[in-house]
């Protein structure tokens, strides 16, 4: 699994590459939380190159979405494959994280 | 009809999270080399052996490390997964396993397995615990 971090003027994107399980799940945490302590409290999560998640993914997600906006900020995702998607909606989280087409779209064209 | 089976798998580990990694390598490839099943069917599958090893990797009374032997099987009416380990028997709470509110950072996972499986059980054995998962096609 691959994570990577991309910090932009509005909105941070975070890239997750693989399985989103519990061996990964500490990771996004910890990316989520060192952004949002340096002040890049608006975060998008692209989810293109996703090709599974679970629960502890999606504990994670919740987490490092509580994170940012206790900050101020806000965390969406971005190009949820529809695996990815099926999950979210049993879990009835897809009405908490937006899935968005793109990461540049998550928060609004400037 | 006789049922057809198209293979069968067994991997073998201790407790750990890259032995749940493997276990879903191998699924995986036994999915995908079968006819049987649609994605959907791999997918939630695969979720539902994700959330058992997690569960049983993660919150297994065991004073040190244990074993596991999965056995997967595909046919043309179902995906299997039988888990067994040697750690100390677990006490499974099933009235608790339902989804929590979307607020939760945790305990979803049994939730999830229950809801994409037709069939799980949890049994114990003077050995340790076996698990039983199946999606009907």
């Amino acid at each position: 699994m691959n994570l990577t971090t991309d910090v932009q003027p509005r909105y941070s994107v975070i890239a997750l590459e693989g399985r989103f399980t519990a061996a990964v799940a500490p990771q996004l945490r910890h990316a989520a939380t060192d952004l949002v302590r340096d002040g890049n409290t608006n975060l998008v999560v692209d989810l293109s190159r996703t090709s599974f998640i679970d629960s502890s993914g999606l504990g994670a997600l919740i987490s490092a979405l509580k994170s940012a906006r206790v900050a101020g900020g806000d965390l969406r995702i971005a190009a949820a494959p529809a695996n990815v998607m099926s999950v979210l909606r049993l879990t009835n989280l897809d009405r908490v994280l937006r899935n968005y087409p793109a990461p540049e779209l998550a928060f609004g064209a400037s | 009809m006789p049922v057809e089976p198209a293979g069968t798998v067994v991997v073998e580990g201790r407790d750990s999270l890259a032995f749940v990694a493997e276990v879903l390598d191998a699924f995986e490839q036994l999915g995908s080399s079968s006819e049987f099943g649609a994605d959907e069917d791999r997918d939630m599958f695969a979720l539902a052996l994700s959330e058992i090893l997690t569960n049983v990797v993660q919150h297994s009374h065991c004073a040190s490390a244990f074993k596991l032997r999965v056995e997967l099987a595909v046919s043309s009416t179902a995906f299997k997964a039988t888990v067994v380990d040697d750690a100390d028997p677990a006490v499974v709470d099933w009235e608790r396993a339902v989804m929590p509110d979307t607020s939760s950072e945790s305990g979803r996972g049994l939730a999830l397995a229950k809801t994409v499986l037709d069939e799980l059980e949890h049994s114990t054995t003077p050995a340790g615990n076996v698990w039983r998962l199946v999606r009907r096609l």
